[in-house]
């Protein structure tokens, strides 16, 4: 009868492992771009002094493609370590990704690529406020 | 006497915080892949429900300090979607113990949170609630499953870790 229920909840389990490794790999589709188009990317460094930059893209491509061809990138464990002039150890500071205005709830990874995007990287020290 | 708050509960309220916050913020490479509310049942099933609700409310003020800069509209969805497991666990559902309808329990706490944080996502970011919808279920499937997953293999082991700290 343990060993009964055992070999339900492995079951169970392996079922529950199969879906989740299917959602995942459905959202890593869904990362890449449908269709071509332009998004701007905005560089706030410690002295909120702001960097405007235009970039294409082409359908399947992703947000961290595009922005290693562009700039220095450095990510570690999915988190922004650094891009261009901005670079933080996520200690002391962090890199805030805001998605047209409103802070991104994913992680950069997981940034879906649309038209018209604004991407805005804002430099922010921890407990010291924004920049 | 007896609704005191001893030095051992704030320790260990801090200490469980962390946890809650700390895991959170290091699964956060994974797309909604976490341990929240696994851990939230686990304090909700072997601590007071007030101080369960304390752990709750610091973590959704962590979160949202450094996730959102203090995003008010986030802020209260967040909070009611979180302190429902409590409630409901120390109400509705009081008499459920076992690990597996605990695990479906995470099922529909994960899609009840998901569902009460589309309202802000979709005010914040003014796509059509629909819409939205469809494109957060896969996320929603990674909750509610990483959610019942944890519960089912560790819900036991952890409760018999607290119960030996809180003796």
């Amino acid at each position: 009868m343990i060993m009964n229920k055992t070999a339900i909840k492995i079951i169970i389990s392996l079922v529950a492992l199969g879906l989740m490794i299917g959602s995942f790999l459905y959202i890593k589709k869904q990362e890449k771009a449908k269709q071509e188009g332009t998004l701007t990317v905005v560089l706030v460094d410690e002295t909120g002094t702001e960097k405007r930059q235009r970039l294409t893209f082409q359908p399947n491509d992703t947000l961290v493609e595009i922005l290693e061809q562009h700039f220095d990138l450095v990510i570690e464990n999915g988190k922004l370590l650094k891009i261009a002039n901005l670079e933080t150890d996520f200690v002391h500071s962090f890199i805030m990704i805001y998605l047209n205005g409103s802070p991104a709830r994913v992680g950069i990874e997981q940034i879906t690529l649309k038209d018209n995007l604004e991407v805005r990287f804002v430099y922010t020290k921890v407990a010291g406020g924004q920049s | 006497m007896k609704n005191k708050i001893l030095v051992r509960d704030i320790a260990l309220i801090g200490i469980l915080t962390a946890i809650l916050f700390v895991q959170e913020q290091a699964l956060t490479f994974l797309p909604n892949i976490q341990l929240t509310v696994f851990l939230i049942v686990v304090y909700s099933k072997s601590l007071k429900l007030s101080h369960t609700m304390i752990i709750i409310f610091i973590h959704v003020i962590l979160d949202n300090l450094l996730m959102g800069s203090f995003n008010l509209v986030y802020l209260p969805f967040m909070m009611i979607g979180w302190m429902m497991i409590p409630l409901l666990l120390n109400s509705l559902f009081k008499k459920v113990n076992d690990s597996f309808p605990l695990g479906l329990l995470g099922i529909l706490f994960s899609f009840l949170y998901s569902w009460i944080m589309l309202i802000p996502q979709a005010f914040i970011t003014e796509v059509d609630l629909a819409a939205y919808w469809i494109a957060d279920i896969p996320f929603e499937i990674l909750l509610a499953l990483s959610s019942f997953l944890t519960i089912l293999w560790l819900y036991q082991p952890s409760i018999k870790v607290l119960q030996y700290l809180k003796s």
